[in-house]
């Protein structure tokens, strides 16, 4: 009895006091303006960015970037549309998620799956589920072109990665290839290491002066060979004010003194690779960027494209091409393709 | 005689040019191996097999570095290189006499001649 009085005392008090609310509550009150807390963003169908796609690749990686400069904290990638991921345009899709983990640890990203088998099974082969911290099953992959990417990620110079990317063929593909593959390889992780992160990037994104990552993949189909590297730096047209390397020095005072730094990224790039080679010039054996183009000398039918901010340089049985495309990927890719005998 | 084998006495992965670079540089290995060959003054064979391949930061800082720091004849004279490849050894020759001539062309401009 005593309690139950207790109780009602209770009661009572507290609708006195929600009446008082009702009465005197504040009637100006401004409703605050809340933005969603996550951000979701549709992906393009394809990742590749040599065509059409390369825009809309492009595109989307800035949506990414811009919702997390503003302080956005859980992107939603929408990847249900995806069907096709090409190597390179995979590489800097990866590359990109995986810097924006490392520079931002209270980021969260989740992602719906490609309603494309092949497509989900191609990211869950290159870590990409377990990198945003997604679990997936998915059964074993039927496509052999799904099962032969291979991925590899550091900062520095560290050889003993090529083994995890492209070990598997040992004994299937040349020697000499192989070691071309070795310097190449090494020498990009050099290169990225001295040049790539000179400066700071354009994408308002800042990053510590000692974090200087790169990204390696490798894929087999249909007897070609493709190893791609990746890093997010300045780009080469933009490294070369800035560089220690004799030959890129001289290289950019010429254009500087001519006033042909405007003729495009593409031009800067090719000079670069011209003066990168050795001051004797004896056997045409170069140092740097010339060797990492120069690897797919050692394969017939092999082709060599050095994709940097706006330019792309190519080579393809000893023919150099580039020219510049309208965007910039903020970074710079390094492509090989070559013809393997077999599988391996 | 000293022999070294750079795939087992150093590493089968030899990569990048600076200390700073990675665990095993053209700096390191011109410190731990060459220099040492020079200032013993003990003719040493450099094996070059087994690697896993050479980029050319790591073959000029190793051995045109090495170029820069002593004479090139001192350089030939206590190392010599040992490849079935013999582009291999023909750049590191070019490295080496590409290091030496910039040292003269230095040396020439700091004494006005």
């Amino acid at each position: 009895m005593k309690k139950n009085a207790k109780n009602q005392k209770l009661i009572t008090r507290r609708e006195i006091q929600n009446a008082f609310w009702r009465k005197f509550r504040p009637r100006n009150r401004k409703k605050r303006n809340r933005e969603p807390r996550f951000k979701a963003c549709v992906a393009p169908e394809v990742f590749c960015i040599f065509n059409k796609h390369r825009n809309l690749v492009i595109d989307y990686l800035d949506e990414l970037r811009q919702h997390v400069s503003t302080g956005c904290r859980h992107l939603i990638l929408d990847l249900s549309k995806t069907k096709q991921f090409i190597a390179a345009g995979a590489i800097l899709f990866y590359a990109e998620i995986d810097r924006l983990l490392d520079l931002h640890p209270t980021l969260k990203i989740t992602c719906r799956n490609p309603f494309n088998k092949k497509a989900t099974q191609v990211l869950n082969q290159i870590g990409f589920f377990k990198r945003i911290g997604k679990r997936v099953i998915c059964s074993g992959s039927s496509h052999d072109d799904v099962v032969t990417w291979r991925v590899a990620r550091g900062q520095a110079v560290l050889g003993e990665k090529y083994d995890l990317v492209l070990g598997k063929y040992d004994g299937v593909i040349a020697e000499a290839l192989q070691e071309e593959l070795y310097a190449g390889l090494t020498e990009a992780m050099t290169n990225a290491h001295h040049h790539a992160y000179i400066s700071f990037r354009d994408d308002g994104i800042t990053s510590p002066r000692e974090y200087k990552p790169w990204w390696m993949f490798s894929q087999e189909k249909d007897g070609m060979l493709s190893v791609v590297f990746c890093d997010l730096g300045v780009g080469i047209p933009r490294s070369l004010p800035h560089s220690e390397d004799p030959g890129w020095q001289r290289w950019y005072t010429v254009m500087n003194r001519f006033k042909l730094l405007g003729n495009g990224d593409a031009h800067l790039i090719s000079g670069a690779i011209r003066h990168s080679r050795t001051r004797t010039r004896k056997d045409h054996r170069g140092k740097g960027l010339t060797q990492i183009v120069e690897t797919v000398k050692a394969s017939e039918g092999g082709t060599a494209i050095i994709l940097s901010n706006r330019g792309w340089y190519r080579v393809q049985e000893g023919n150099e091409t580039y020219g510049d495309y309208r965007r910039s990927i903020l970074g710079t890719i390094i492509s090989w393709q070559m013809p393997i005998a077999g599988g391996a | 005689m000293k022999e070294i084998f750079l795939a087992q006495d150093f590493s089968r992965h030899p990569a990048g040019r600076y200390k700073s670079d990675g665990p095993y540089s053209g700096e390191l290995f011109r410190e731990q191996h060459l220099v040492p060959a020079i200032l013993e003054r003990e003719p040493t064979t450099i094996h070059l097999d087994g690697a896993r391949g050479y980029g050319s930061s790591f073959l000029e800082e190793a051995f045109g570095g090495l170029a820069r720091m002593y004479s090139t004849e001192q350089v030939r004279k206590y190392i010599r290189l040992q490849s079935r490849d013999g582009n291999l050894i023909d750049r590191i020759i070019s490295y080496i006499e590409d290091a030496s001539s910039k040292k003269a062309k230095r040396k020439n401009m700091l004494f006005g001649i």
